[in-house]
C-alpha cells in the first residue's frame, strides 16, 4: 500500500482543504490504524513485517516483538508521509516533534566553530532534523549524495521552510565531492550547523564498527576525518518515536575529537539500534544478506 | 618567491601524504594531486585548508578543479595568481 489516505486526500481537488485541517494527532492515529489493516491484507506490508520479525525473533518475546513490528511499519509509513505533514500543518509542529538536548547544540555553537550533527543512515526520522532546526533559527546545511533537486525539496518542505537550510549534495565526481567538503568546511567556519548521516558498509575499520544483534556494519571514516580537519564539535543526533507517540529529536553532548570519535559514535548508534530496532530501515538487506554478515 | 612557494607546497603535500618532501622541480617533474596522485577527497580538502592558512588566500568552490589543484605545478601557479605576486 504505497499511498496513504491523507496523501490521496491532499492530492484530490476539493479535498485538500479538508486534509489540511486534520490535526497531527489524527494523522498519527490514522497511520497506526491503516498500518494495522495493511498488515492484515496487504502482502507487501506483511512481507516487511515478516522480515523484521525473522531477524529479531530471538531478541524479544512475542508480545514485545508484535508491538515493535507495528511501530516499525508505522515508522516506515510516517517516513514516507512526514513531508506531507510538515508541509501542511503550519504552526503545529510543536505538537508532534520535540527536541531534547538543544542546549548541547547552543553551547557548541557558542564556541564559534560551528557544529556537526551526525545521525545514523537509514535510521529514524533524521530527515526532519534540518527543517526543524532551521525553523528554530539555526543556519543548517545537510550534506549527502542526494537531494540535488531543489524544486523537489521545495515542493516537499515548502519554500518558506528552506530559507535557513540547504543541501550540500555531490554528484559522485571527485572534484565535485571536494567542492562539497569545502562548502561544509566553510559553513562550519561561519559557525553554521552541518547535519550528515554517514553510510554504513559491511566491511571496514574495526574502530568504526557498529554492532547490532550479533552483526556488524562499518561507518564511513572519511566524514570523521573531515570534521577533524574542521575542528568542529560533533554531536550525535537521533530522531525516533517516543512513548507519547510523538517524534523526538535527541541531540547528544559533543564527542571528544580524535581517533576515538568514530568509535564513540558507533557505540551510541549501536545502542539506539539495539534498543529501538523498529526505527531501522535496513532489515530487508540484513535478512537477505545475513549469510555475509 | 616562486621557489619559496614551491618549497612550502612540497612540505604541505608531504605532511598531508605522510611522505618525505619531494622537490617540485622540473627534473623530478611535478607531483600529481587529486585522485590521480592518490589523494582521496578528504586529503585534498586538508591540503586546500592548509594552503589557505599558509598563504592567506581563499579558494572558492569554482576554483577547486584539476586545472588549479591537479598537480603541485598547477597549485604553485594558482597560489601565485591568487596572491597577485
Amino acid at each position: 500500500m504505497n499511498s496513504s489516505l491523507i496523501r490521496v486526500l491532499q492530492q484530490t481537488p476539493g479535498f485538500r482543504s479538508l486534509a489540511l485541517r486534520v490535526h497531527p494527532i489524527w494523522f498519527f492515529r490514522f497511520t497506526r490504524w491503516s498500518v494495522t489493516l495493511s498488515n492484515w491484507f496487504w502482502p507487501g506490508t506483511r512481507g516487511r513485517a515478516r522480515i523484521f520479525e525473522a531477524v529479531l525473533r530471538d531478541q524479544f518475546n512475542s508480545k514485545d516483538l508484535r508491538a515493535r513490528t507495528h511501530r516499525y511499519l508505522v515508522h516506515l509509513r510516517l517516513f514516507k508521509d512526514i513531508e506531507i505533514a510538515w508541509n501542511n500543518w503550519e504552526g503545529r509542529r510543536g505538537d508532534w516533534i520535540l527536541i531534547e538536548g538543544e542546549s548541547h547544540l547552543q553551547r557548541a555553537i557558542e564556541q564559534g566553530k560551528g557544529a556537526v550533527l551526525i545521525s545514523s543512515h537509514n535510521y529514524g526520522f533524521s530527515k526532519l532534523v534540518a527543517p526543524v532546526l532551521a525553523q528554530r533559527g539555526y543556519k543548517v546545511h545537510r550534506g549527502g549524495n542526494g537531494g540535488a533537486k531543489a524544486d523537489l525539496r521545495r515542493s516537499r518542505w515548502g519554500e518558506k521552510e528552506q530559507v535557513n537550510w540547504n543541501y550540500l549534495h555531490y554528484k559522485g565526481d571527485y572534484w565535485h565531492r571536494v567542492q562539497q567538503l569545502k562548502a561544509i568546511q566553510r559553513a562550519l567556519a561561519a559557525n553554521g550547523v552541518v547535519h550528515v548521516s554517514p553510510r554504513g558498509f559491511n566491511k571496514g575499520d574495526e574502530d568504526t564498527a557498529t554492532e547490532f544483534f550479533g552483526r556488524k556494519y562499518y561507518l564511513d571514516p572519511n566524514w570523521f576525518r573531515v570534521f577533524q580537519i574542521c575542528q568542529a564539535p560533533i554531536l550525535p543526533c537521533f530522531a525516533v518515536g517516543n512513548a507519547d507517540r510523538q517524534i523526538k529529536i535527541v541531540i547528544h553532548p559533543p564527542l571528544t575529537l580524535g581517533k576515538t570519535t568514530a568509535r564513540a559514535f558507533a557505540e551510541i548508534q549501536s545502542d539506539y539500534i539495539t534498543r529501538f530496532p523498529e526505527y531501522g530501515r535496513l532489515w530487508k538487506s540484513v535478512y537477505v544478506d545475513r549469510g555475509k554478515w | 618567491m616562486v621557489r619559496q612557494i614551491e618549497k612550502q607546497v612540497a612540505a604541505l603535500v608531504a605532511r598531508i601524504l605522510g611522505d618525505p618532501p619531494a622537490p617540485a622541480n622540473s627534473s623530478n617533474g611535478p607531483l600529481l594531486l587529486g585522485s590521480a596522485g592518490g589523494f582521496d577527497s578528504t586529503k585534498t580538502l586538508e591540503l586546500i585548508v592548509a594552503v589557505e592558512q599558509e598563504f592567506g588566500i581563499v579558494i572558492d568552490d569554482d576554483e577547486i578543479s584539476p586545472d588549479n589543484l591537479g598537480s603541485t605545478e598547477n597549485l604553485v601557479r594558482f597560489i601565485i595568481l591568487k596572491q597577485g605576486v
